[in-house]
């Protein structure tokens, strides 16, 4: 899709559609310092207000403290979420923070939502996770009337993260700026595909081969490793569902039969399940389940219990791979 | 590349699912496992939940005695909520003693469902 030009606009994220581009918006706010983002946040902020449209804002939790005083009183009408935690986990992003606040509004009202999934502390692991929640935001809300703001650090972002934020938002606000451009670069599948990097595995991480009649032992396995190496209570029990799901996606989609990998590293317990077969649907496990869906949950619950997945997919086969801090 | 592993002794076992009836109220007991090898099993409990009518004294409760079930899948509690939405108007199931991961996935995406109580005791 090409993006076209914004035509000239008072403000920063227009509710007028774009032509070709439908109701949804998306434009990525770059920020060079604490007054451009409140430039280019608090007024976001206030005329979804003024126009009666619902309003959250998800940041890391030292600039929601900065959105929040700069509103004052008005912060009371806004719902306002500390990204690091609810987005700790990129895949939990859409399902967990942005559908679960516009789905809970009546559809045809517009709904805007402040969202920063990236920030300088994202680690090298964590980072191609959040490139394709960026990538996969426009598939997920495409004819939704939503507007989605996202702020990048431009000071302390690498520029292969600003570049990536260029490809992966069809309109850009460029630092100092009040008003957004379409973005030459924006190529969203190009970003999935390309963050779509193999995960090579790990060595000396006990592997246990699995298919149907041993799904309960591979579960069990986890759930010990996991016991072992640190791992108590709720987030345990997180790792047995997981690996339950993973594994049980593996025999029923994925050539009935897969490889389990449980280990250790940087405060964190990995669990990986390997299989032969192809995930084709992106969005898949970051749609919220409708109460009436009887199945389809099972990468949903993958996404919104573990604090990051990475995940490989091609003709190879498919690495679904899980962190879960100790 | 890494060792392959043992399998723990109680791995050993192929755990399954049992359902028998419970002397004195009406419902079930269950012991074991709900994954993909037991979801038939589990299923056909609680569709017979879903058939029996009020017992003769107008009970309109179905007991699932559940401290022996060692753990439930998403797709396992997908199916418990859906017999419980089966229900007629007014009749509820009370889970006894769940275990942690059928809580936490009722939780996370059936909160409030009105005909399934949970019970610690």
């Amino acid at each position: 899709m090409s993006a076209v030009a914004e035509p000239p606009s008072g403000h920063r994220a227009p509710a007028a559609p774009r032509q070709d581009a439908g109701p949804f918006d998306h434009p990525a706010l770059f920020y060079g310092d604490e007054r451009e983002y409140l430039d280019g946040t608090v007024p976001f902020v206030r005329e979804a207000l003024a126009a009666g449209e619902p309003v959250a804002v998800a940041v890391p939790g030292e600039r929601l403290t900065l959105i929040r005083d700069a509103l004052g009183a008005d912060a009371d009408g806004v719902r306002l979420l500390d990204m690091r935690e609810a987005g700790r986990n990129p895949g939990r992003i859409i399902p967990g923070v942005l559908r679960a606040f516009a789905d809970a509004h009546p559809a045809g009202r517009r709904v805007r939502i402040i969202g920063e999934p990236i920030w300088a502390g994202r680690t090298g692991t964590e980072y191609p996770a959040c490139a394709q929640h960026e990538a996969l935001i426009n598939a997920a809300f495409r004819g939704r009337t939503v507007t989605i703001l996202c702020p990048y650090d431009a000071r302390r972002l690498d520029e292969r993260v600003l570049a990536d934020a260029r490809a992966t938002h069809p309109t850009v606000i460029p630092s100092g700026s009040r008003r957004a451009q379409g973005s030459a670069a924006y190529d969203p599948d190009g970003v999935v595909a390309r963050y779509n990097e193999p995960l090579p595995p790990v060595p000396d991480a006990p592997v246990f081969p699995f298919d149907a009649g041993s799904l309960p032992q591979a579960r069990h396995l986890a759930a010990d490793a996991g016991a072992a190496l640190g791992l108590t209570g709720v987030r345990l029990e997180d790792l047995a569902l997981v690996t339950a799901e993973l594994t049980t996606n593996s025999v029923v989609h994925g050539a009935g039969s897969g490889v389990l990998r449980v280990w250790s590293e940087d405060g964190f317990v990995v669990c990986e399940v390997r299989d032969g077969g192809r995930l084709t649907d992106p969005l898949a496990g970051r749609r919220p389940a409708s109460r009436d869906q009887r199945g389809g949950r099972g990468l949903l619950l993958v996404n919104l219990v573990s604090d990051l997945v990475r995940m490989h997919t091609g003709r190879d086969g498919t690495t679904v791979r899980c962190w879960f801090a100790l | 590349m890494g060792t392959q592993h043992e399998t723990r002794s109680g791995a050993t076992r192929a755990p399954g699912l049992t359902v028998s009836p419970l002397a004195g109220r009406r419902g079930v007991r269950a012991a074991g496992e709900v994954g993909l090898s037991t979801h038939g099993t589990w299923r056909r409990a609680l569709e017979q939940a879903v058939r029996e009518g009020p017992d003769s004294e107008g009970e309109d409760v179905y007991h699932l005695e559940l401290s022996a079930v060692t753990f439930v899948d998403v797709a396992g509690a997908g199916v418990l909520v859906a017999a419980a939405e089966r229900l007629p108007d007014g009749r509820r199931l009370v889970l006894h003693r769940p275990p942690p991961a059928l809580r936490r996935v009722l939780e996370m995406f059936w909160p409030d469902v009105p005909a399934i109580e949970v019970s610690m005791s």
